[in-house]
């Protein structure tokens, strides 16, 4: 295939072809539809500047015809029309303007009520340009990261000037353009300057080119954002400073018929003729309103089109032009589908073409994006037209000013120029300026109340088109409010468009913590599950109630390489630790260890976990799986307020840790161990340092399931080998490992919380019946004054336990509590449990009904409440034994 | 159709009076609402509502246009549920079309921790009679085909909350309609006019504010400038536990419409809607940081364009059309501010963060009975400033974090 699939018919493509140019030569001239009114749209800009050319390329919506390049075998079709772009059956909306005033949507479809839900799915139907690919899915793209010392935007002579004085003055620069330097340049003059300038700077060792590549924002830092189209990349550019060249382009000029297919920007016919070589039509007027423009009238000789006149202002010196002046501007563009003549200093002339070489206005969005930023602005970009000596001194002179470290840029508003009377301001949502003028008088008489109300400005052209204008009328309605009415509206990113999976590109998207046990926990069968950024073990092959059954009954083992695991020493650390938990640390004797809740300054439980005290006035503490990252912070946070000196280190990743739970965990370990682990040598809440298969460990001797265990905790390489021996030596017991799912189950029935499960951020020890883990005397401690003004109010919920008549279905987690059909609270955790055989669990209930035996409706069903026991193993001697 | 062929008269530039009854400090979506309400439930009619920039220029032309009553605490759930009411009438009672699409919304929960919470939420909607209930991932599909409900993802989809009346409506035309109204009842509205100070007598009362414009004397000042709270309260010496944080959001350019339900996920931290103009409509939790600098930034647009594109895929070659950041005055519980402040006559309407356009009508409503009757309406009670000093907070963190 050598061309391009236009609508099922072949286009054949010629060197250098955009999609546009290829069209445009094959008869093309409606490119589309317009958004609001369906009328036809031809070629305006040729820059991207404009929205008229938006078709889809290959699946991809909006793709911008005029700036993509063509490439046998794309499938290419126009959008928001049916049954095509040439003749559209919605362009009779069209001829319905005088029943869709500005506004009309706010003003249509209110009575009667059930008017505006019938409509509304219709209106939501016409929406919208292309349709999207519903089997599209993001591809993987690359971001590259660039650090010049000069970042320069735009290859044109003022950029590529900008680069050789940077990289002349020693710095490394990178050049960027969103096209091939010169692209749209016919040749000429320009164009030799642009290619002699392009040698110069490729020869140059400190600069780097990347064309292509159109920057989309200035962001803080600064960091340019750019797309990489051809590549397929994302550049995140670091530079120290920034010359922005990005050029200028035509004003949009409005009259009567100025959205005519025929009626382009004179720099994009220009392009358009000289660099792809078309002829625009049979006969074409330039509308020259300053001197650039009168050498387009030669380049679209040179294509083959007859210009039939050149109309300019009384100032501009035509003399170089060969053809008809006019003096004047153009009043009208008439014509059904597309132009047929124009109107121009009174006179009608007929012609297909009209090349509108309006005032320069730069292409100053990035710029407005920069204040504050290291930014210097060469050539047209100034916001004027810059002949070619004019260009390249002003980049010589901002790639100096650049290189030497540039002041931080101030934004200066631009006023806006004048605005005809009739035709359209706006292209992309079809608003002309007569809606503007209706707008204002309504009293929307602002830029930016003008914006939302006719959503000028807020189309796929951002403004490029409209924003001048648009401010232009706002000054005109309301003169003697002109500078706060005309204010320019705010300029966000991104200045060209980019799509979200380049926008995604190299994001650290989800990050995903596993133990060194992952790899075994798979090849058993587990499932995983998310646990704050760690990866954990729900269950091994679903099996959670064989998994509580081995715990209960015999020995089960589970990876708790997950806790955070901090070691914390320092002359202070006592009085650091002791101010830090609401517990009692300093007579904590060496080999003991000690259940500690963490509250916030508002006495809130943020976390829980254990302390050992070392001995030697250090302390090995763990907290939650996903506490350990915040509390890291939270702790040095304390330790510099408090002036203490005290370090803490975090070894969550360091070190691994294995928790061997059930009557035969003695027995277990007894097998790999020559230390003595019996009851009166090793007993609960102790921690011991013994070896266990070789590997030395902390062990301590806790009870969060509920039965006789040892968690060990050793450096996390030796991981596999424990687990492994642990297994090896477990399998004469039938030892079983487990997952979260049968720990939490194991938990409950001794009715343990778990924070951010059972706690919300209001919980307070005294809610959830820990009152035993606060030493309200000691002299302070992070949250002491929030719950000594708490103890004098009356809680208006607590967390209880709660127990169901064997043989109701227990519900599930988050079901609501009701007491006579009035809310009363809610359930966090819930079981069924094995060894009790009913459902139980915890939950939240008010005050009035957080009484033991209280009865309360959980879900149909009724539950009691019961205060002050944990359900199972109430004297605690099986986790003593 | 009134008004429809013939231009209207939405409202007009007046001179500034020396003295009102009620001054309302903002011209966004509350005050205009607060204004109106005062005009239409009491025929308070000299009022000025002052706004320093244009009409609707804050968090009203910034949000994304959702209303919901899915909330998780009674006192949320009664009082947004309030809002929806009025929301239902709004466009006949304003004879403006507020574009009001009941798209129905959906909370994705994509962790066990999020169902428990959903459910909850669920629970208590249908208790005090909000249709919102948890659906599975089949309904999930049926409902919107165009979500990934793959297994094989971070975050696979466990379960949704589902809210049919959850609807957006055109943000714009709500202040824009309470304007006109509160217009046209003969409130009169100032825009660039700028507030500079609270004026107290000597006992400490509230009597008026100063102005770029000169003073003015105030029966009654209310305070309705969300992100510009805490200025407006140092100037009446009003403390409060507000934190100013950016909050960003982007368009991309229209196609034709694909997805019909509002999606949000906690999880993901990211909201995803397609508007009547075809626009997908993309956002995010709040920046962690607090700053008045409304500069956009693009770490934001690189995460929500990959958990959007997590929910849904086919997203993927859309381009972003345009970016923007507002403002949100964050409370410690998730809940606004409303009512009385110390300062005698000075009211506060405040504490919005992300969720106060929805709340746009019922605040209008009860803050115009505030001003009118100097009573705190029952609705509002719980909102009251004290609660902080008191402790007993309406924990809403889990409903209205990126919910929106």
């Amino acid at each position: 295939m050598t061309g391009i699939d236009f609508e099922g018919t072949q286009v054949p493509l010629q060197a250098g072809d955009t999609i546009a140019a290829a069209l445009y030569r094959s008869g093309t001239r409606v490119f589309s539809r317009s958004f609001k009114y369906h009328r036809p749209r031809g070629l305006y800009c040729a820059a991207g500047d404009c929205p008229n050319c938006l078709v889809t390329v290959d699946g991809e919506v909006n793709v911008r015809a005029c700036e993509c390049a063509a490439k046998a075998g794309q499938k290419v079709s126009r959008q928001n029309a049916w049954p095509s772009a040439d003749r559209d059956a919605l362009s009779i909306i069209d001829k319905m303007h005088w029943a869709l005033p500005v506004g009309f949507y706010y003003k249509a479809g209110i009575k009667p009520k059930f008017a505006w839900p019938m409509v509304e799915p219709f209106i939501r139907k016409m929406a919208g340009l292309g349709f999207v690919d519903h089997h599209d899915a993001p591809r993987h793209l690359v971001r590259v990261n660039h650090h010049p010392e000069v970042l320069v935007i735009g290859a044109g002579v003022a950029g590529l000037s900008a680069a050789l004085a940077a990289a002349g003055a020693g710095k490394s620069v990178l050049v960027i353009d969103e096209k091939a330097p010169g692209h749209r340049v016919a040749v000429g003059e320009t164009r030799a300057a642009i290619d002699r300038l392009v040698g110069e700077v490729t020869a140059h060792g400190a600069i780097t080119t990347q064309w292509n590549t159109a920057a989309t924002g200035i962001f803080e830092g600064p960091l340019v954002i750019a797309v990489d189209a051809t590549r397929e990349e994302t550049l995140h550019v670091h530079p120290g400073a920034i010359v922005v060249a990005a050029g200028g382009r035509e004003i949009h000029r409005v009259f009567r018929g100025n959205d005519l297919p025929g009626v382009m920007q004179a720099r994009g016919a220009a392009r358009l003729a000289g660099v792809h070589g078309l002829k625009l039509g049979e006969r074409a007027v330039v509308w020259a309103e300053q001197p650039e423009a009168l050498a387009h009238v030669e380049t679209l000789q040179r294509a083959g089109v007859t210009v039939v006149a050149v109309v300019a202002p009384d100032g501009l010196d035509t003399s170089s032009v060969t053809v008809e002046v006019v003096r004047g501007e153009v009043t009208a563009a008439n014509g059904k589908k597309r132009l047929a003549s124009v109107v121009a200093g009174g006179r009608t002339i007929a012609c297909d073409v009209l090349a509108i070489g309006s005032e320069i206005q730069g292409n100053e969005h990035l710029v407005r994006l920069s204040y504050d930023l290291p930014v210097v602005i060469a050539g047209d970009c100034t916001g004027r037209h810059h002949t070619l000596e004019e260009a390249a001194a002003s980049g010589t002179s901002a790639g100096t000013a650049a290189a030497a470290g540039p002041a931080l840029y101030a934004v200066e508003p631009v006023r806006p120029r004048t605005c005809g009377s009739d035709g359209y301001v706006c292209l992309c949502e079809d608003v002309s300026v007569k809606d503007i003028e209706v707008a204002c008088k309504e009293g929307f008489d602002s830029a930016e109340l003008l914006k939302r109300y006719t959503t000028v400005t807020m189309g796929p052209c951002q403004g490029r088109i409209c924003a001048d204008q648009l401010r232009a009328v706002a000054e005109r309605v309301t003169p003697e409010l002109a500078e706060r009415v005309g204010a320019p509206t705010t300029l966000r990113p991104p200045t060209r468009p980019i799509t979200l999976e380049q926008a995604v590109a190299g994001a650290a998207h989800h990050i995903e913590r596993h133990t060194t046990l992952t790899s075994k926990h798979l090849s058993a069968g587990a499932s995983m599950m998310w646990a704050g950024v760690w990866k954990r073990v729900e269950a091994y092959n679903g099996d959670v109630q064989g998994e509580y059954a081995a715990v209960r009954e015999r020995v089960g083992v589970i990876d708790v390489g997950t806790l955070g695991k901090f070691l914390v020493g320092g002359k202070d650390a006592t009085a650091f630790l002791e101010r830090l938990y609401p517990m009692k640390i300093a007579d904590l004797e060496a080999g003991r260890l000690r259940y500690g809740l963490l509250l916030e300054e508002g006495g809130v439980i943020i976390d829980d976990g254990t302390v050992c005290a070392l001995g030697d006035g250090r302390y090995y503490i763990t907290v939650t799986t996903s506490g350990a990252e915040r509390l890291e912070s939270w702790m040095l946070d304390w330790a510099e307020a408090w002036g203490h000196e005290v370090y803490v280190v975090n070894q969550t990743a360091s070190l691994g840790a294995i928790n061997v739970a059930g009557p035969q965990a003695r027995a277990v370990l007894e097998k790999l161990t020559s230390d003595a682990v019996d009851r009166e040598s090793f007993p609960y809440i102790r921690h011991r340092q013994i070896t266990v298969a070789g590997v030395p460990c902390l062990a301590m001797r806790l009870g969060f399931v509920g039965e006789l265990a040892y968690e060990l905790h050793f450096p996390a390489s030796q991981a596999e080998r424990l687990w492994d021996a642990i297994i090896e030596a477990g399998k004469a017991f039938d030892i079983r490992p487990f997952g979260l799912m049968a720990q939490r189950l194991l938990r409950l029935e001794k009715g343990h919380i778990i924070v951010a499960q059972d706690t919300d951020f209001e919980t307070t020890p005294w809610k959830v019946g820990m009152e035993w883990a606060v030493k309200l005397d000691k002299p302070d401690f992070v949250g002491k004054a929030a719950l000594l003004r708490h103890q004098k109010r009356t809680d208006r919920e607590l967390l209880v336990p709660w127990v169901m008549p064997a043989g109701t279905a227990c519900p599930p987690e988050g079901t609501v509590i009701t007491v006579n059909g009035a809310l009363s609270g809610r359930v966090t955790s819930a079981w069924h449990s094995p060894t009790l055989g009913h459902p139980l669990g915890l939950a939240w209930v008010v005050n009035a009904h957080a009484k033991d035996g209280a009865a309360v409706n959980v879900g149909g069903t009724t539950a009691t409440v019961r205060v002050g026991h944990a359900f199972y193993d109430p004297q605690g001697e099986k986790l003593r034994a | 159709m009134s008004g429809l062929f013939k231009g209207r008269t939405w409202w007009k530039r007046t001179d500034l009076k020396k003295r009102y009854d009620v001054v309302i400090i903002g011209g966004g979506g509350h005050g205009c609402a607060t204004a109106y309400y005062l005009a239409k439930n009491f025929g308070i009619t000299n009022v000025a509502v002052l706004e320093k920039n244009y009409i609707g220029a804050g968090g009203t032309g910034r949000n994304t246009t959702i209303i919901r009553s899915n909330y998780r605490t009674p006192e949320g759930i009664r009082f947004y549920e309030r809002s929806m009411e009025l929301f239902r009438g709004l466009s006949q009672e304003l004879d403006i079309n507020m574009m009001l699409s009941k798209l129905g919304h959906f909370t994705l929960a994509h962790t066990d921790s999020s169902v428990r919470v959903q459910r909850e939420r669920g629970e208590t909607n249908r208790l005090l009679g909000v249709d919102s209930r948890l659906i599975g991932v089949e309904e999930i599909r049926e409902l919107c085909p165009e979500l990934n409900l793959s297994r094989d993802v971070a975050f696979p989809i466990q379960a949704a909350l589902y809210h049919p009346p959850g609807s957006v409506l055109r943000h714009d035309a709500v202040v824009w309609g309470y304007a006109t109204g509160a217009y046209h009842r003969g409130v009169e509205l100032h825009q660039g006019v700028e507030v500079t100070g609270i004026r107290k007598d000597s006992t400490g009362k509230c009597v008026g504010v100063e102005t770029n414009e000169g003073p003015i004397d105030a029966g009654v000042v209310i305070s309705a400038v969300a992100g510009w709270t805490t200025s407006v309260c140092d100037m009446a010496g009003v403390r409060t536990p507000i934190t100013n944080h950016p909050l960003q959001a982007f368009v991309t350019e229209p196609v034709k419409p694909m997805l019909h339900k509002i999606l949000v996920s906690a999880s993901l931290h990211v909201y995803v809607s397609q508007t009547d103009r075809g626009e997908f409509l993309i956002g995010s939790e709040i920046e962690p940081y607090t700053t008045f600098n409304l500069r956009s930034t693009f770490t934001f647009t690189q995460h929500s364009s990959a958990n959007a594109l997590d929910l849904v895929p086919q997203l993927a070659r859309l381009k972003i059309m345009r970016q923007w950041t507002g403002y949100c005055d964050m409370t410690p519980d998730y809940s606004p501010i409303m009512g009385e402040t110390g300062v005698e006559n000075f009211y506060l309407d405040a504490g919005w963060g992300t969720w106060g356009f929805k709340a746009t009508a019922v605040c209008g409503e009860t803050m115009a009975q505030m001003a009118a009757t100097q009573k705190t309406p029952d609705l509002i009670a719980p909102f009251r400033l004290s609660r902080f000093a008191d402790e007993q907070l309406v924990p809403e963190k889990a409903a209205a974090s990126v919910s929106h």
